[in-house]
């Protein structure tokens, strides 16, 4: 790893020192219109100059990112960003999680699509497969490390991932973007927009995707191979100026082959019964936002949305969901130093959870109704105009399942001159518990008969329902530094340390029973363990060259869990934090090797790691990855583009599934090739 | 030894794979990058900047919108640049001296709409809406051609927006503030434009 570091520190000597970062006083070039439409632009300091008057950690991944990156998928694309560990449990299925703490489902993540938190309360996390969208319509991704539930909500405990799509009226015409490859077969996104009178205007679009199983360490194919297909719409009208509507909506389904293995000691030894199941995740939303800007600069968003979802793991399980969403925000107009946001949200999810006989998860209670208010209030005080700025905000939350809960942060941003940001915050959130935490029946694993047991002992969770549900909380303290030199190179960087409380922690639960042939022994949750979590995460901007843009980013972490401060619990909360690489590296090159030719590389390097779920145990070792992509513009209207993927290797294991303990297998080296038609 | 900055490849390594083989990609992506920055740095700079663009483009703006007589105090009177802020910081500075339909360009500074009273264009380079839109409405029936770089510019009274779509800066005209304020968009204007709308006025 020192002689890799020691590599790349001596090519970004060598390319930093190229002459492209000088600022001189620049003539107004005379060009038609004609031309200025058709010029491409270096912008390489817009996206830095956004960012420096913002106190949070923040990254922003833009549509060109997206589109150079190669990346099939939307967790794949988040990879990107500093402090968030994209890691892939199969072709089909990711665990997504902002600093530390990844798990299939993240429990401590906040990730909205133009304002819809797709957060399931189910297992508490996101079901990355089903929420694929055309990543062309993406305006932009803004990813927010560390917890801000004041500005964000419940769970935006760890991070936000904030996906804004395109306006309509910026997707104007028809798309038709076609691939074909070695693992991703086939993936089709179609769009057309067009205009709705004089002031409103629309787009529809439809995906397809088909996408190869990964394989098993034999190297056989195994059984999660995936597809997927929606359709929706977005539109937009400008009722008079400042006053605008929105609706979008999608229709999705989705279908995913799983093997879970589930240990059962009613088998011969080795007591694991595997069951091969697809997943099937088929619903839609609906969502309209009203926004209003009056004269003197106040403004009323009023947004809400109503989401379905059928979720069925053949003969494991089936839930039903439906919510619903109402949010209000008020931002009074700027007057003199305070710039003040107010909120309230409202959302109600109500599901029905029930299992075919024989399957080894179910659900205590069949149905429950998730109630959630909240209020919110933000402050933005200027002390010294254009200098140093204090936010106070806090959120005031209420469910019906963990009970009241404030979430307040206080954050500084100083800045000593125009290129350079000194931000610092302390913030505190909290994360509601799943529905699973609650009512679920799960089989962990099953102890062998030993000298004095001789039979075996199945450890199965199961809430006694006796222990209240608490929310697991976060105290958060986190100093941020940017700079930019000149119009050409930027440089951020965070350090942050998290402290948790009431963590969740399984321990045994009431006294075994006896139940021939097995033992049976309940494990429980409990509240009360602690963690910290520490780290340091840079990233560095460099248009090196008009033509080249080097983007590297880097992540440290570091963390310790207490437990209970008894060994057992200690134990226990050690091995559920182990799931994090210490260091992280990614390294962006874009090139334009021409202006009708792009040749781009991705290397992502991240450092090993022991996962031990409840029947398997995984050392994921350190890994160097490439992606190559190469483009050609053939004219306005057609590019083609060739794309390798995890070049470095013939197949690696990533990640060891948790909560659902699936199979463990291997993602393989992958080549696609893409046709953009726009007409 | 000549071979030791070379990294040492991931391990395990999956079954059958070549260490040869593994440093050799490592050794092409260096060759690569060294190459790739020969190469660019070979292609000098002739693209322009992003202030630069935004400099063309008002300039063309200008030329191609038609002012009502009673806008100039004589037919050689400046046509009058203002920018909200720090004309410099927006990279509006190289206009002035410049001279267009027989008048010289001045460009000055602005704070409020009560300073804005002898401007022809307003350019907002302020990205939040809400600091400027008192400003915007204040302006709104009198012939001064608004230009900004917000997002949604257009969508709260303003005239032309620049917008930044697919790695070029392009541009989006309210035609219905346009012909409120008694000002003529020429066609190529509005043939070029990304997005032409007609909203209404507040």
């Amino acid at each position: 790893m020192t002689s890799f570091l020691r590599t790349l520190a001596v090519l970004l000597g060598a390319a930093l020192s190229c002459p492209a970062l000088s600022q001189a006083p620049e003539p107004v070039p005379d060009m038609s219109l004609e031309d200025l439409i058709n010029t491409e632009v270096i912008s390489a300091s817009r996206k830095a100059e956004n960012l420096q008057k913002v106190a949070a950690a923040v990254f922003v991944i833009t549509q060109e990112d997206i589109a150079r990156s190669g990346a099939r998928s939307l967790p794949d694309v988040l990879a990107m960003a500093p402090g968030i560990e994209v890691a892939r449990i199969g072709n089909n299925r990711w665990a997504v999680s902002a600093r530390g703490g990844n798990s299939r489902f993240a429990n401590k993540l906040q990730v909205l699509k133009d304002g819809r938190s797709i957060y399931s309360p189910l297992f508490s996390g996101v079901f990355w497969e089903a929420e694929d969208m055309p990543l062309e319509d993406i305006k932009r991704i803004e990813i927010i490390r560390g917890p801000n539930a004041a500005m964000w909500g419940s769970n935006a405990v760890n991070g936000t991932i904030n996906i804004i799509t395109r306006k309509a009226r910026d997707t104007q015409g028809g798309l038709l973007a076609v691939s074909a490859g070695s693992e991703d077969r086939k993936n089709v996104t179609a769009r057309y927009g067009f205009a709705l009178g004089d002031a409103g205007h629309m787009r529809v679009y439809a995906k397809t995707y088909d996408r190869r199983a990964s394989f098993n360490t034999d190297g056989s194919r195994a059984a999660d191979q995936g597809d997927s297909s929606m359709a929706g719409f977005r539109a937009d009208w400008l009722l008079s100026s400042g006053n605008r509507l929105s609706l979008e909506g999608e229709a999705y389904h989705d279908r995913n082959g799983d093997s879970y293995r589930f240990p059962d000691p009613r088998l011969p030894p080795g007591y694991a019964a595997l069951v091969d199941s697809t997943m099937t995740l088929g619903g839609g939303h609906l969502q309209g936002r009203y926004e209003s800007l009056r004269d003197d600069g106040s403004e009323i968003v009023f947004q809400s949305y109503a989401t379905q979802r059928t979720l069925e793991a053949e003969r494991v399980l089936r839930e039903e969901r439906k919510t619903l969403d109402l949010d209000f925000q008020y931002r009074l107009a700027p007057s003199g130093r305070h710039d003040v946001l107010l909120g309230a949200n409202y959302r109600n999810s109500s599901d029905t959870v029930t299992s075919p006989a024989g399957s080894y998860v179910t659900f205590a209670v069949p149905s429950r109704d998730f109630q959630l208010q909240s209020v919110f209030a933000n402050d933005d005080i200027t002390i010294v105009p254009e200098r140093f700025r204090v936010t106070l905000g806090a959120r005031m939350e209420h469910n019906n399942i963990s009970g009241a809960a404030f979430q307040p942060t206080a954050r500084f941003l100083w800045t000593p001159d125009p290129a350079r940001t000194v931000w610092g915050a302390l913030s505190r959130a909290t994360r509601t518990p799943s529905r699973a935490e609650s009512d679920v029946t799960i089989p962990l694993g099953v102890v062998p008969p030993m000298p004095g047991r001789l039979l075996p002992t199945w450890m199965v969770y199961q809430n006694s329902g006796t222990a209240p549900l608490k929310s697991e909380k976060l105290d958060a303290l986190e100093f941020g530094y940017r700079q930019r030199f000149g119009h050409a190179l930027s440089f951020d960087a965070t350090a942050f340390a998290h402290r948790y409380r009431d963590g969740r922690i399984l321990v045994l639960g009431s006294p075994a029973q006896i139940i021939p042939p097995y033992i049976l022994q309940p494990e429980n949750t409990v509240y009360g363990a602690q963690s910290r979590v520490s780290g340091l995460e840079l990233a560095l901007f460099a248009q090196l060259t008009p033509a080249w843009r080097l983007q590297p980013s880097y992540t440290w972490m570091h963390e310790t869990a207490y437990g209970l401060g008894d060994p057992v619990s200690l134990g226990a909360a050690q091995s559920a934090m182990e799931k994090i690489p210490r260091h992280q590296l990614s390294l962006r090159s874009q090139h334009n090797l021409s202006p009708s030719r792009q040749l781009d590389f991705w290397l992502k390097y991240k450092s090993h790691f022991q996962q031990d779920s409840t029947t398997a145990s995984v050392e994921v070792p350190n890994r160097t990855n490439l992606d190559i992509r190469y483009a050609w513009k053939v004219n306005r209207s057609l590019e083609l583009s060739l794309v390798g993927q995890n070049l470095l290797h013939r197949r690696t294991i990533e990640y060891l599934s948790d909560e659902l303990p699936s199979v463990a297998v291997e993602t393989g080296r992958g080549f696609y090739l893409k046709a953009d038609v726009r007409f | 030894m000549a071979r030791a900055w070379i990294p040492r490849c991931p391990a395990p390594l999956p079954a059958g794979a070549d260490w040869r083989w593994c440093r050799g990609l490592f050794v092409a992506l260096a060759v690569l990058v060294v190459w790739a920055a020969a190469l660019s740095a070979a292609q000098g700079q002739q693209t322009l900047s992003d202030q630069q663009l935004k400099a063309a483009y008002v300039l063309n703006f200008i030329r191609y919108t038609e002012w009502p007589e009673r806008a100039f105090a004589a037919p050689d009177s400046p046509l009058v640049v203002c920018v909200l802020g720090d004309p410099g910081a927006a990279g509006l500075s190289g206009l002035a001296g410049k001279s267009l339909k027989g008048r010289p360009l001045q460009v000055r500074p602005v704070f409020a709409a009560e300073e804005a009273s002898g401007c022809h264009v307003l350019f907002i380079p302020e990205s939040d809406v809400r600091r400027f839109v008192t400003t915007l409405r204040a302006l709104q029936n009198r012939p001064i051609l608004t230009i900004g770089e917000a997002d949604g510019f257009i969508d709260v009274g303003g005239m032309i927006g620049l917008v930044h779509i697919d790695n070029r800066l392009q541009f989006e005209v309210n035609l219905g503030v346009v012909q409120q304020a008694q000002l003529r968009s020429s066609s190529q204007i509005l043939r070029l434009a990304r997005n032409v709308i007609e909203a209404r006025p507040r």
